[in-house]
């Protein structure tokens, strides 16, 4: 029985292993898009500004 | 270090915080600055980058990433100060730096820097959870320095401590509310006044002297409150949590009560190290009077003095406490500002005195202290400097007026209309065209126009604006005159054409110029001037 149940809880060892670098790495990828999206619409509010300001 | 007892108000755990961080050394405060004032600066250039429609989307990607990693960096320095912070609280020594430490301190506030703004966007928006989901963060914050803890371990251990307590939680949330927007004006008041204090005190004019309306209606001015007041009240803000989670922590741990029995434990081995001390040596009268009088001033022998003429009833509630603490810390203040002048004053006469008085058998060394005389110099210096620099300050401006026409070149291609008022502008202007420099004369009485708009803000002059810019501006804010911008926009056609067109000026352009000029001040003069 020890030695069937051994490689299952290696794997999820392993398993668990990855969770934390993939949350680290999605938590800055979510980090960047949120200020990616930001930027996005910061640069969208100026272009309309200019351009009422233009028209005026 | 915190006291042993978990008190359940949230006014009493802000104290406690405050307690904690008075207690705690600047380099603890070094920490969080470490990493919140570089991710504020880089907000604000941020911030400018995206207030420019021509920004491309690569900078935008780039300077969001660029944000993303100080978000990681400054969630990590915040992490540092609070694990540090509640070191302190328990009396618990610094931990090693070792790789695993490292590793999911790192890995922990990639995560949670992340979700963090998902996460309190949604429970803002929501409101319900709001404190709870402040609570799991700011415990995260503090539970992240520790290297026994893994990444779902700690999230469990934080959701647990958020979950405690969620009237308190509430209480925390709204008092940290209320007094970080109390500094937020403070801040803002001060920054919107900055330049001008600095222009009263230097007499050095700047942009922000000049447009002072522009300049407090900028979006970067906000923001650079907001971030300057965020840098200053966010320790305060994870110190709160810190100690929250200390005492919840404490619950199971027992954790405060060891550190009060470290304390007392100081305090007695502190106490027997004084009396041995003071065995050695003889008590002075005058030292023991000090002493009772130090003594009698702590709140424990409040009971002394005369009590208050309204009766107060049993459930008080806390902003009249706060109050009456607010007042006390002054009164007492002032009492010690007080006492100190009094010293100032006894140690002085006790100087200046005849040494006589004090003995007659002994000869006379000398007559003062050195320190005496070297603040009487002091002063003497500061007040010769202080008359110097108004001396100056009244004849600089005769000075100026009479060489500042003199000194100004027309041919100079970064001349400013600032540079001279209005009126000497037009001075000038004439004696060119007597001259028979019609060229010259019209750039003095563009420069006159310029000079004269912003002397009334209708613009506000830059060396890197150009004649368009101008001519926008008036347009844009001259909107109910609009001969008088048409009129303007005249001006500026004429001068370019002679000044960058090279087309030929004559005294009848001049004439027109001036009238024109006159004609736009008749129109958008001040009211008061009108009457």
């Amino acid at each position: 029985l020890q030695a069937l149940a051994r490689p299952a809880a290696a794997r999820r060892h392993r398993g668990r292993a990855l969770v934390t670098p993939i949350a680290a790495l999605g938590g800055l990828v979510l980090s960047w898009l949120i200020f990616y999206i930001g930027g996005e619409i910061l640069l969208e509010i100026a272009a309309r500004a200019e351009q009422t300001w233009r028209i005026h | 270090m915190a006291h042993p007892l978990a008190r359940a108000g949230a006014l009493d755990l802000l104290e406690e915080a405050v307690h904690a961080l008075r207690a705690a050394p600047p380099a603890t405060f070094a920490l969080h600055w470490a990493g919140s004032v570089p991710f504020a600066l880089g907000l604000l250039v941020f911030w400018n980058s995206m207030s420019q429609p021509r920004t491309p989307d690569a900078v935008c990607a780039m300077e969001a990433f660029a944000l993303a990693l100080l978000v990681l960096w400054m969630n990590c320095w915040r992490a540092v100060f609070a694990g540090r912070l509640q070191r302190q609280l328990g009396g618990r020594p610094e931990l090693p730096w070792t790789r695993l430490r490292l590793w999911r301190l790192v890995s922990s506030q990639a995560f949670l820097g992340g979700t963090k703004p998902v996460g309190m966007a949604l429970a803002v928006g929501v409101i319900l959870p709001a404190p709870w989901m402040a609570a799991f963060y700011r415990s995260a914050a503090v539970l992240g320095d520790r290297e026994d803890l893994d990444l779902s371990q700690l999230m469990a251990k934080a959701r647990k401590l958020a979950g405690f307590e969620q009237r308190q939680g509430w209480g925390i949330l709204l008092l940290l509310t209320v007094l970080y927007l109390i500094l937020l004006l403070n801040v803002l008041i001060v920054l919107a006044l900055l330049p001008q204090v600095v222009r009263i005190l230097t007499g050095y004019e700047s942009v922000f002297t000049r447009g002072m309306k522009y300049y407090v209606d900028s979006p970067l001015f906000w923001l650079a409150g907001v971030a300057v007041a965020w840098i200053g009240f966010d320790p305060f803000t994870q110190a709160v949590y810190c100690v929250r989670g200390f005492q919840l922590e404490s619950r199971e741990t027992g954790e405060d009560l060891r550190a009060a029995l470290r304390t007392l434990a100081l305090i007695v081995l502190v106490v027997f190290v004084g009396q041995a001390q003071s065995l050695q040596r003889p008590l002075r009268p005058q030292d023991l009077d000090q002493s009772i009088r130090q003594t009698l001033q702590s709140p424990e022998y409040d009971w002394r003095l005369a009590p208050p003429a309204t009766k107060r009833s049993g459930n008080v509630s806390w902003l009249v406490t706060v109050t009456d603490r607010l007042m006390d810390s002054i009164e007492r203040g002032l009492r010690s500002i007080g006492d100190a002048i009094g010293r100032l004053l006894e140690w002085l006469r006790e100087k200046l005195s005849s040494p006589s008085m004090h003995d007659t058998t002994a000869p006379p060394t000398a007559a003062l202290h050195w320190s005496v005389y070297a603040i009487g110099a002091a002063l003497a210096v500061l007040a010769g400097a202080i008359v110097w620099r108004l001396r100056r300050a009244k004849n600089k401006p005769a000075h100026i007026m009479a060489a500042g026409a003199a000194a100004v070149s027309l041919h100079d291609e970064h001349l400013l209309a600032d540079r001279l008022p209005e009126e000497e502008w037009i001075a000038l202007a004439e004696r060119c065209a007597r001259e028979g420099e019609y060229r010259a004369a019209l750039r003095a009485l563009y420069l006159a126009n310029l000079a004269w708009l912003g002397r009334n803000e209708w613009i506000a002059i830059h060396s890197g604006k150009t004649n368009r810019e101008y001519e926008l501006e008036v347009r844009r804010r001259a909107r109910e005159f609009p001969d008088a911008r048409a009129m303007f926009a005249e001006n500026v056609a004429g001068f370019e054409r002679a000044w960058y067109g090279q087309h030929p000026v004559t005294a009848g352009d001049i004439d027109a110029f001036r009238e024109r000029l006159r004609q736009i001040k008749t129109a958008m003069a001040p009211a008061e001037m009108a009457a």
